[in-house]
């Protein structure tokens, strides 16, 4: 057994007997293990390895007295990120045979996409006069016609179509030299 | 967002560590007893009871199931703790059974033919089969009550191992109220019945134990 896991495991044997400081130092260095452990194995889904670190801590808490000092902690610690870490896999399975379906996936990406794509949009139009952008909104991201605009913005069909025209110009130049600056 | 080792740490108690050993005391040596008692209502001890302590027959039946079971405790306790593997126990106990087995199989081979079909079939499979699971029923429950309490990860070996003992122990229970004589009897039908036990705790061993 290496020093470092003989000392952590003198500091559970001190939690088991109720020591908060050894508790709290053995609980970080477990963290700072499973965090590893976790989002090496599920580095596509980072949501869960984080929930499966605290599930992971959790169960170290309700079963720390089953730790035995002849064991490394290690060993006894990576027993049950392993568990949890199937568990995780087992269920997971389980819901997906519950057709769920691809699609489902497919239309959360694309939401994730359009979610991203609509915070790079804001920014654009943030930039552009409020006429310019105010057409753009109505007409382009909300899918209404351009007499619809008019009617809203209080303004002639023609005069709507010509601001939203000319604020995708704009945009289109400014996201251009934007281009530029980067490369 | 409050960090949850600090929820942790100010949930600390003071724990005694626990041992599946000392589990063993509170949870499978009363099962024991609910299994003898049970048997001993429902057929009795054999019939021949203080003269069978002689026979060498009796003696082989209770000391290769009890070595069995020791194997599959061996299993369990390292199935109950993360970090150690329960593959030494099941191998053990797997090297066993086939070793008593192959010596069923050698004693039916140099049997007379006419006497082969009787060590075989012996005059109480109908009741061997069923009483040694039914036997080993409550130390199951007690061993699956032991690894609750423990932390097993491996939940298909975990039952695996608790069904090997329990089976185990069954037949060694059983094996006082059963006057077979032969070893081949014991070879085959006591290890049937110990290893559909096995095979039901490692079917369900994913279902009962998890936590």
């Amino acid at each position: 057994m290496s020093r470092t896991e003989v000392t952590l495991g003198t500091l559970m044997v001190l939690a088991q007997s109720g020591d908060r400081q050894a508790y709290r130092a053995v609980l970080e260095t477990a963290r700072v293990r499973l965090i590893g452990y976790f989002t090496r194995r599920l580095s596509a889904d980072p949501g869960s390895a984080e929930d499966l670190v605290q599930d992971t801590l959790m169960a170290v808490h309700e079963k720390r007295a089953t730790y035995d000092p002849t064991l490394p902690f290690g060993a006894w610690l990576h027993g049950i990120a392993r568990y949890k870490l199937i568990d995780h896999y087992r269920r997971h399975k389980r819901r997906e045979t519950i057709p769920l379906g691809e699609d489902d996936f497919a239309a959360d990406t694309d939401d994730a996409a359009a979610t991203l794509a609509r915070i790079d949009v804001d920014a654009m139009l943030a930039r552009l006069p409020q006429k310019q952008a105010a057409a753009i909104r109505l007409i382009h991201l909300q899918g209404h016609t351009a007499r619809e605009a008019a009617e809203r913005l209080g303004a002639g069909e023609s005069a709507v179509k010509v601001s939203a025209h000319r604020g995708l110009k704009a945009a289109a130049a400014h996201a251009a030299s934007n281009e530029e600056e980067r490369s | 967002m409050t960090d949850p080792i600090d929820d942790l740490v100010g949930a600390l108690e003071p724990v005694r560590p626990v041992r599946p050993a000392s589990l063993a005391l509170r949870f499978v040596f009363p099962a024991l007893l609910v299994s003898a008692a049970g048997l001993a209502i429902l057929i009795g001890m054999r019939p021949d009871m203080p003269a069978a302590l002689v026979l060498p027959s009796f003696w082989i039946k209770l000391i290769a199931m009890t070595a069995i079971a020791a194997a599959g405790w061996f299993a369990l306790s390292a199935a109950s703790r993360p970090g150690r593997s329960p593959a030494p126990g099941l191998i053990a106990a797997g090297a066993l059974v086939i070793l008593l087995l192959f010596v069923g199989l050698a004693n039916l081979a140099f049997a007379g033919p006419g006497n082969r079909m009787d060590l075989l079939m012996g005059h109480s499979i109908q009741r061997c089969l069923p009483f040694v699971v039914l036997t080993a029923l409550p130390v199951f429950a007690g061993s699956l009550l032991v690894l609750r309490r423990m932390a097993p990860t491996r939940l298909h070996l975990a039952g695996l191992a608790a069904g090997l003992f329990a089976g185990a122990a069954g037949a060694a229970v059983y094996s006082l109220s059963c006057n077979e004589a032969s070893l081949t009897f014991l070879a085959v039908w006591y290890q049937l019945a110990l290893l559909i036990v096995a095979g039901l705790g490692a079917l369900a061993g994913p279902r009962l134990l998890r936590w």
